[in-house]
């Protein structure tokens, strides 16, 4: 006979569960209108606490970790679940856990990947499918730019968030959505791999902006390239 | 005893073996002077039976190899002094002459050295081929023991082998050591040069000594590809061919039209067809053919096509018959006929740009000078008939021209190019390249506006079999259209009007030429179209339907106002055509109607939702016509007549809502025009160009605009026109700028847009469709089902796919597949 059980988790973690909740608890500004949430008081004291800054990647990986519905804000299951799922159930190991990932970040791009796609969901607000140019943008600075960031989007060469920015500020200016989020990360890696952007064509699957952002490129930073394709 | 019949064998006469010995070298001398007898062809003293027993003999004895070497040494002997001697006596200097030096040997006197050489030389060769069949009878016991039992070749072949070393190898003279074989090429060739100069020669002569070559072979092995004929003759012959050929071409190109060029061709080609047969060997006419065809043509081609007098200059002239040369000659060698092809689409896109251009030019030709944007509106009210009929004039004529073109070609394809089905396709794909033009856009508009002009004009008096003809040119050109979606716009437009407006001359002919798109294009494209008139006919349904209600309410009122309605559906009629079209849907102002036709209009309305409940009905007061009856009063005129006019006045709904307000008004009094807009709500553009046609154009002034002056303003003063007067007691007030014209450039973008709007629901509809059905399909693929899916429709641009395929992720219909080599999508239920 088999039984079937949810796992070994459950058992096991419902002492660090309810830790976890005591310490969700401790955070709330309003306990009463706002039994299960923390605001961004609570969230930034919570940051202090971990000794980490609130305008930093890691502060974006702390949000996914806990799944937080917005920037700022925290959310009781995400909390509970997040810190559980990765037994961390006091502060001094949450602590010992961010620290750990401030060092394994910079080289992992799946980690990274998981904050990169996560930050979209913080960065809009409610229902809305896409989120302002403005705001992406800065978002793109913390991404790309961070030195805790996997993908660092800029070579000695090719400045490329710049680019990316002056582009989608100048000639874009439309807001982004989720799939154009996504396939920055993908065309950032890529043109890391490869400055001449050969992989690139226009049959491919890129998103339009993308294809425009190439053409830019192309036409604004590459015309001596051009020409020396052109010699050989 | 049948089983034993096998082995029966015919054997030698017994009775020798034990017979006299032979002395072998009496033997041989008795032989030897028998075959100089036959040599010098004395040999009717001799009995065969005798020497056929002295050889048997011989042979009987194991000497066959001594009697096989004494018969070769003697035929050797006799080759290289008799025969040589008297080949040698043939040589003269005119004969080793080439073509080049002239020397002073005319072609001539070469030809008759020539032919004495030949002569010679045949006989000789006949002779050893007589002499030594008669040896070979001779030696016959020799052959079949002897040669047979030693793997010797018959003696009649070692002697042919003698005559190719003695006589074909042997050198002319002492001094060049040329050899006779080598001077016998030299002659033939220069002989059949001869011939094509144009000399006579003889050619049974020559083919004589052909054969001898091509019965000596190369060396022992004697194998097929190793005749003399072919290892030393065929290819020095098919060298200086090509090099003859080469030199020609270079010649013909230089001096001659192509047409000449491709008749020479034809005609070098037949010639040295003739010559294997009657001069040379068949087995050489694949290989000079393929020679000439090289030289000739193949390597030629191109230049041929491009001469000043080539393709372009045939095309341009009808020169079917030379056309069908090139054809020709381009198809034997090429069974793409590639060069020609290419020429015949350039010549077509040109002419069609020519045409196009024309068109354009010609729309644009009078003096529309710049206008500033403010004033544009005013200057196409003062002349538009004009410029717009002459744009109208332009796209008749350009679809008479293109269809022109295309009948220039389908007669060079008929008759030149053997309705070939390559060339045909790439004549479709030029017509269709330069109709399709990025540069000219107009193509579809052009041919609606073509259908439109017959069917209000062009086909009155015609037969049936004639306006069948006109239906199926437009039907001809509407293949070539790529954006047929852009066509059904404007045919719907130009449609519209003509049903509305009553233009059109026959129904029938509105019908068949639905069926025929519909045969050409499918269901789909003619599906609206069909409905427009089924709205038509629902609509006269309706009309009577009313009026028989109205009579049925008993209500006789001899002033009562008769309606006659068409009921449009919403989204079939591009209804944004006709008229003002510069208000938004739903923002269009309600036009206040006076109180008589206000009442009929709701009368109508209840009536209609009794028939059909739930559906709203909107007037478009824009489009509609009413006639009036109208009664001056008796004033003074300046013929000093002095009466009561009536006159039935057809005018716009707008112009009879305007008329009515002056019905009240005493006749000395006016309305300006801001009161004419507040009791009316006509919008401003429309009321302008009402009060225009009522007050300003001259035919037509009902009115009196006061200051009188061809603009409209929003300070004029209008009174009742007493004193008008009208030559017809019906009189037509037109509205300014109606009809089917051509689109002026604004209106042709609101087309595109338009255009592209309902293009990109297609794609996305296209795109749903495949991805439902595929669940999931990788980003290429999906492009090309997308565009296969609306060949029939038109052919959208990669990069608005792909802008719809991002709005669909956006909208969650479809995701990404994360973590595939290839950029695949995922339908999302």
């Amino acid at each position: 006979l088999r039984y079937f059980s949810g796992g070994g988790g459950p058992t096991v973690s419902s002492g660090a569960k309810s830790n976890l909740n005591r310490q969700f608890d401790k955070y709330r500004e309003d306990a009463a209108n706002n039994p299960d949430g923390i605001a961004i008081e609570g969230t930034m004291k919570y940051h202090n606490d971990l000794d980490i800054s609130l305008e930093d990647i890691i502060s974006l990986a702390l949000h996914e970790i806990v799944q937080a519905p917005a920037i700022g804000e925290l959310a009781r299951e995400g909390f509970v679940d997040g810190w559980t799922a990765l037994n961390c159930d006091t502060l001094d190991k949450q602590k010992g856990y961010m620290k750990n990932l401030q060092n394994t970040l910079p080289s992992s791009k799946e980690a990274f990947t998981k904050v990169y796609k996560y930050t979209f969901q913080l960065a809009k607000t409610g229902n809305q499918k896409a989120i302002p140019l403005e705001a992406a943008t800065v978002y793109w600075g913390l991404l790309f730019k961070s030195s805790y960031s996997a993908v660092k989007w800029s070579t000695a060469t090719s400045p490329w968030v710049d680019w990316w920015e002056e582009f989608l500020t100048s000639s874009w200016k439309k807001s982004v959505n989720r799939d154009m989020w996504n396939e920055t990360l993908k065309f950032a890696q890529m043109t890391l791999q490869d400055e001449d952007m050969s992989f690139w064509n226009e049959e491919s699957s890129w998103p339009s902006v993308i294809d425009e952002f190439v053409e830019w490129v192309k036409k604004n930073h590459r015309k001596e390239d051009g020409a020396e394709a052109m010699e050989e | 005893m049948i089983a034993g019949r096998g082995r029966q064998r015919i054997r030698p006469p017994r009775r020798g073996l034990h017979g006299d010995e032979i002395d072998f070298e009496n033997t041989w001398s008795t032989i030897a002077s028998a075959f100089r007898e036959i040599h010098t062809k004395n040999a009717s003293r001799l009995s065969y039976e005798e020497l056929y027993r002295h050889a048997y003999k011989v042979v009987l004895k194991k000497k066959g190899e001594e009697l096989y070497k004494r018969v070769c040494d003697f035929e050797h002997e006799w080759l290289s002094s008799e025969v040589r001697s008297a080949i040698q006596a043939l040589f003269s200097p005119n004969l080793s002459a080439g073509t080049q030096s002239l020397g002073g040997t005319t072609a001539n006197e070469r030809r008759v050295a020539g032919e004495k050489f030949f002569k010679g030389l045949k006989q000789a060769w006949g002779d050893h081929q007589i002499c030594m069949s008669m040896l070979a009878d001779v030696l016959m016991y020799m052959d079949r023991v002897y040669c047979h039992d030693h793997r010797r070749p018959s003696i009649y072949t070692a002697a042919m082998v003698l005559f190719r070393d003695d006589i074909l190898h042997a050198p002319t003279s002492d001094v060049d050591g040329k050899e006779v074989l080598r001077l016998l090429n030299h002659v033939i060739l220069d002989q059949i040069q001869m011939e094509r100069d144009g000399d006579v020669i003889d050619k049974h002569l020559i083919k004589s000594c052909v054969h001898m070559l091509d019965s000596l072979y190369q060396d022992e092995d004697e194998a097929e590809d190793q005749r003399l004929y072919n290892t030393s003759f065929e290819a020095a012959y098919l060298e200086t061919s090509r090099e003859f050929y080469r030199q020609e071409a270079d010649f013909l190109l230089r001096d001659s039209d192509a047409g000449a060029y491709c008749r020479h061709t034809r005609r070098r080609l037949y010639e040295e067809e003739e010559r294997c047969r009657s001069t040379l060997l068949d087995v050489t006419q694949p290989k000079i053919q393929q020679v000439v065809e090289d030289e000739l043509i193949k390597n030629r081609i191109h230049e041929l096509v491009e001469m000043e007098s080539g393709v372009r200059f045939m095309i341009d002239n009808d020169r079917l018959d030379e056309l069908n040369l090139i054809y020709d000659l381009n198809s034997r060698v090429d069974d793409k006929k590639a060069e020609l092809m290419r020429a015949i689409q350039k010549r077509i896109v040109e002419l069609g740009t020519d045409i196009n251009n024309a068109a354009i030019a010609a729309s644009q030709a009078p003096v529309s000078a710049p206008m500033p944007l403010e004033a544009g509106d005013k200057v196409k009210a003062q002349m538009p008939e004009k410029s717009l009929n002459q744009q109208t004039v332009a796209a008749i004529r350009w679809v008479e021209d293109v269809l022109q073109l295309k009948d220039k070609f389908d007669k060079i394809w008929e008759v030149s190019f053997q309705q070939d089905q390559p060339l045909q396709t790439a004549l479709t794909r030029s017509f269709a390249d330069f109709i399709n033009s990025p540069a000219f856009p107009r193509s579809s508009e052009y041919i609606s506006l073509f259908i439109d002009e017959n069917m209000k004009k062009g086909i009155k008096g015609k037969t049936e079999m004639e306006v069948d003809a006109v239906l199926e040119k437009a039907i001809i050109l509407l293949r070539y259209v790529q954006d047929k979606d852009l066509f059904e716009r404007y045919y719907k437009k130009h449609l519209c009007r003509r049903l509305l407006m009553n233009k059109s001359i026959s129904n029938d002919v509105e019908k068949a030429m639905i069926s025929k798109m519909k045969i050409e294009l499918g269901n789909n494209f003619t599906l609206k179209l069909e409905s427009m008139f089924k709205d038509m006919t629902i609509s006269e349904e309706l009309t009577s339907g009313f009026k028989k209600h109205v009579e049925g309410l008993g209500d006789k009122d001899p002033k009562r106002i008769e309606l006659a309605i068409n009921v449009l559906t919403s989204m079939t009629w591009p209804l944004e055509t006709m008229g003002s079209g510069d208000d938004a849907e739903g923002s269009r102002p309600r036009c206040i109607y006076p109180t008589a036709i206000e009442r009929i209009k709701r009368g109508f309305e209840k009536y209609y939702n009794e028939k059909h409940s739930g559906r709203q009905l909107t007037w478009l007061g824009n489009m509609g016509s009413a006639d009036i009856k109208a009664v001056f009063p008796k004033v003074p005129q300046k013929d000093g007549s002095f009466k009561e006019r009536r006159h039935d006045l057809n005018v716009s709904t707008y112009g009879m809502v305007i008329l009515l307000l002056f019905n009240d008004l005493p006749a000395d009094q006016h309305l300006t025009f801001e009161e004419i807009q507040a009791q009316t709500n006509i919008p401003k553009t429309d009321l302008i160009r009402n009060l225009q046609s009522l007050a300003v154009a001259p035919k037509t002034r009902i009115l009196i605009k006061d200051p009188m002056s061809k603009d409209v303003k929003s300070t004029d003063r209008f009174f009742f026109n007493e004193g008008f007067i009208g030559r017809f007691v019906k009189i037509k007030v037109g509205v300014v700028s109606s009809g089917n014209k051509v689109e002026s450039d604004r209106e042709r973008r609101e087309t595109e847009k338009k255009n592209d709007d309902s293009r990109g629901f297609c794609i996305e509809a296209a795109v749903v469709r495949i991805m439902k059905q595929r669940k999931e399909l990788s980003h290429q693929a999906l492009i090309i089902e997308t565009l296969n899916q609306l060949v029939g429709q038109f052919k959208p641009e990669v990069n608005m796919i792909k802008k719809k395929i991002e709005s669909l992720i956006e909208r969650e219909y479809l995701e990404r597949v994360e973590g595939v080599k290839i950029d695949s999508y995922r339908y999302l239920a």
